[in-house]
Order: structure tokens, then sequence, then C-alpha cells
């Protein structure tokens, strides 16, 4: 929110990149070119530095807040002192996005650090818009559930992913951000079609989406987000702007972090790709 | 119990535990549970928390070594597993886990040295307090101070300051001389401000909530403690939140 109480819009279906800490005293000193900004809401909780510096630059930038441990995917109810944290950082930031990831990390009073994959089960499906709706109470807005990256394949059968998802925005009202590159590193390593994957997926609940790259390693794809969007992320993103349209996209970087130019970069080649895609009209700031 | 968390039960007794995963592997977890494929998720909790520890303790990482400090921290977490999300948050009672290893019990200054990178690295988030106007003080007969949540002595028998110096020169170090600091969260970092022994032993009085006469009467002033001179530092780095006359 800028001093004059003005609450920017929600961010232009172009590209935004992740703030980490390494770029947080050059884009407090300067407004980069990109739609918004997106911080993982676990680095900025709270009354201390790290909140002061997010609402400073929220003051000029469309920010989006993306949780990473209420474990939702989690058969426990979210942490109730973790969830009033996350609904303060919501409320005191307006943010333009508020997303979260189909996925669980506490195990009672432990938390496992990691986005653990979840079966796509009935009871699940129970669990998971039970926690979201939990969520969207706490917060009153919608919020966006982020698909993983997967490495296990349960042994219960259960619904396919897409139809896990489309069935959770239909019981709560949230919405989708698309990780494209867990698409693909999810297809690589249970073996299924990503083109397939993005096709089966409801037309109309997609609110973001997510670019990042990975590596290989053993015969897998490992979601590391510590490199370059590679070109088979790039090539999928351009399908899922034909069927979707084009979205508010992020790109995504936790590790070997570059200077913010080359994400600025890569961020302008998401924006060319979604208006070669086809894009009928890109809709302004 | 639900069969989500029962299988969420065993999928986090197999990343923390090997051997738990080993255990585990006859069951039918997942079909493409291998051994390799879960050990991905146990790297990732592991090697994500190390890689927090050693951005908290720098200083502590170059004087034990890498390797050392690996495997140390993957005793810390197989031990005190995180319970807070924020990862931020995580690694308090590494130090005193460091001070319990017998492969440190010849070396209780590496220990010192993380409770010193601890202690800076929860003032690093913390809001600092802005300087305390000592005029409170004129015409009050006496007088306490509210200690600042932003503010923190730090007293080690060792020079733990100089411990974690990556400019510092090792060799060079009396590991015996101590270290006493004020500590207090400023706009650009943490300000550490060394003090002498009495100058600290008269500011945790007041800290502790000692009237500012019993203070200087427990600690006169004498050729390395300027009692005025200390007052006007701790607030001048907004170590006093406030003063009050009593």
């Amino acid at each position: 929110m800028r001093e004059d109480g003005h609450i920017p819009a929600a961010p232009a279906r172009r590209a935004g990149i992740g703030l980490r800490a390494p770029h947080l005293n050059a884009v407090l000193g300067g407004r980069p070119p990109v739609s918004f900004l997106e911080v993982h809401a676990e680095n900025h909780m709270g009354d201390g530095r790290a909140f002061e510096a997010l609402a400073a630059i929220r003051r000029d930038n469309a920010v989006s807040i993306h949780g990473v441990g209420l474990s939702l995917g989690g058969a426990d109810t979210p942490d109730p002192v973790h969830l009033a944290r996350f609904a303060e950082l919501v409320r005191r930031i307006q943010p333009v996005l508020v997303s979260e990831h189909l996925s669980w990390c506490r195990d009672g009073e432990i938390y496992l650090n990691d986005l653990l994959p979840i079966p796509y089960t009935a009871e699940a499906l129970d669990r998971v818009a039970r926690n979201v709706d939990i969520v969207q109470q706490a917060i009153g807005r919608r919020l966006l559930m982020e698909n993983p990256s997967h490495y296990l394949a349960f042994a219960e059968p259960g619904a396919r992913e897409t139809e896990f998802l489309a069935a959770l925005c239909r019981r709560t009202g949230c919405g989708l951000l698309l990780d494209v590159n867990n698409v693909v590193v999810s297809a690589a390593n249970l073996g299924f079609d990503p083109y397939g994957w993005i096709d089966a997926l409801p037309v109309g609940l997609v609110g973001e989406i997510h670019l990042a790259g990975h590596e290989a390693e053993d015969g897998l794809l490992i979601d590391t987000h510590g490199a370059p969007v590679p070109p088979d992320v790039w090539a999928l993103y351009a399908h899922a702007i034909r069927r979707f349209g084009p979205q508010p996209t992020l790109i995504e970087r936790d590790r070997n972090i570059p200077p913010l130019d080359e994400l600025v970069a890569e961020a302008a080649a998401a924006d060319r790709i979604a208006t070669d895609a086809g894009a009928p009209h890109v809709r302004a700031a | 119990m639900s069969a989500l968390r029962e299988l969420q039960r065993d999928m986090a007794s197999a990343i923390r535990d090997a051997a738990a995963a080993e255990r585990l592997a006859p069951r039918p977890l997942a079909a493409l549970a291998t051994p390799q494929r879960l050990a991905i998720h146990a790297r990732n909790y592991r090697a994500g928390l190390t890689a927090a520890l050693a951005s908290i303790f720098p200083g502590t990482q170059r004087l034990t070594g890498e390797g050392f400090f690996a495997f140390a921290a993957a005793g810390f977490i197989a031990k005190s597993p995180p319970r807070d999300p924020i990862v931020a948050h995580y690694g308090d009672a590494f130090p005193a886990f460091l001070a319990g290893l017998p492969a440190l019990a010849a070396s209780r200054w590496v220990a010192e040295a993380a409770r010193l990178e601890w202690t800076v690295h929860a003032l690093g988030a913390a809001r600092p307090t802005p300087p305390c106007d000592l005029a409170a003080l004129s015409g009050a007969s006496d007088a306490r101070v509210v200690w600042s949540p932003a503010a923190i002595l730090f007293d080690a028998p060792c020079p733990a300051a100089d411990l974690i110096d990556p400019d510092g020169d090792l060799a060079a170090l009396d590991l015996a001389r101590p270290c006493r600091l004020l500590l207090a969260a400023a706009p650009d970092g943490v300000v550490q401000h060394a003090l002498s022994a009495a100058a600290c032993a008269f500011l945790q009085s007041l800290r502790d909530g000692a009237r500012l006469s019993d203070a200087l009467a427990a600690h006169p002033p004498s050729p390395a403690f300027d009692p005025p001179a200390t007052l006007r530092s701790a607030a001048r780095l907004g170590a006093f939140a406030a003063i009050t006359p009593v």
C-alpha cells in the first residue's frame, strides 16, 4: 500500500520475480521493471526488520505472498500460531496474490522443511479442503494452491492430480498456482505426458504460474530452483498460456541466485512467450 | 488412525531416520518408494536445515571446518528437529548442542563463538530501539532503566568476537581472554560495543532491575570503568527503552 492509501491492483497478467535476500537492498533502492514481486511468507513474518523491508517494498510494488509452512496437505489442521502469523502478514501487506502448496511438512510438532507429496485419495481431499477452508476464512480471501513436484508414486490408488486439483477448487473456491516446472519434473519422474496433464486441467482455475529450473540426477529430475528456466519448461509454459490465457507468471530461483538483471531478463522472456503464444490481449498494469 | 496420518507418520520417520526407512521398506508406502526416491526428501530435509545453520553460524563453520560442521549439524538435526516452519528460528539450541559434543570438550570456545553468532542473528531480525535521552536522569534522585528487547549483554570466557571475525588471526588469539559485549540492533545490522568487566556487571545490574544508585554502589568507578560514559554509550546504542525516575 502506498502512503496515500492506494492499494495496487492485481498484477498484470505478466511476469514477476521471486524476491530473495540477496536482492532486497537493490529492490529497496529502486523499483525493478517487473509486474510483481513474490516473497515467501515465512521470511517476513513478525514485527521485525524483515517485515519492515517488505512493507517498504510494498509501497511501490505489487507483492505476492507465497506460504511454504502451513502444511495444508497434512492430516492435522494448520498450526493456529503459524496461521495467525500468516493471516497477520496478509492483512498488513495486502498482497495481490496469496498462495500455498498442495503438500505437507508437519508431523505433530515437527516440521520437515520440505514440500512433501500426498496421495490423491478421498480422505486426503477431505483434509486438504478442510485446511484450505480454514486458511481462506483466516485471511478473508481466495488462496491459490500449487501443484508439487513428485518423486514418489503412492501405492494406494487415488485420483489423478488434475482431477484432485479441480475437485479441491470446486469444494473450496480456491484457485490454482500452476507450477510448470513441477509438472515437467513430476512427468519425468512418474512417467506421464506433461502436455496431457495441462490439457486435463479445467480452464478457469489457474490464477498464477510459476517457472523455475531443475537438475537431472541419477535418472530423475530434481526440483532445485537452482538454474535458469530450461527449454522444456518454456515450451510447456507456452502450451499452458495457449490453454489458460496469460496469467501472472513468476520466475523462481532459490539457489545459485543470479544478479537481479538476469531474473528480470527471464521475466521479460516469459512476457514475450505469453505474447507469442497468441495472447489476444495483455492487460495493462 | 486415519490412513493419511499413518502414511505421513511413516514418511516422516523415513525422512528423519535412515534406519526407520529400512524398517519401513517392506511396507507398501509407495509404488515408487525406492530408497533412492525417499532419499531425495530426506536429503532435502537435512540439506536445507544444514544450509540454514551454516548461514546463521558461518564463523563457527570456519572454526570447525565444513566437514565437522556438517557432522555436528546432522547430529543436531536428528536430536532437535524444527518445531517452527520459520527456518530463521531454527538453531537457538545449536550452541548448547556443540558445547555437549565430546569432540569439542577441549574446545569450548567453539560453542561460545556459536552462541555469539546466534545472538547476533536473533538481534539482526529485531527492530532497533531509538537512542534514549539521559535528560530523564537530571534532577531525579534515582532511576531504573527499562532494558530494550533489541539489546543483549554478551559475556563469554573466550574472545568470541575475534573467533568469528572472518579476517581474524586465530593463531594470535589468547583463548583465555574474556569477551564482554553490548549488542544492539541498529538500522544497518547489529552493533557490537566492547565492555570492561565492571561496565558489563554494572549494565547487567541495571538490566536486571536494580536502581541506578544500587548499581553504582555495587560497581564503583575505576580506571577501567567510567559509569557516565557507559550510560551514555548504552543509551546511544538503544540499550534502554526508557529511563524511569524513582
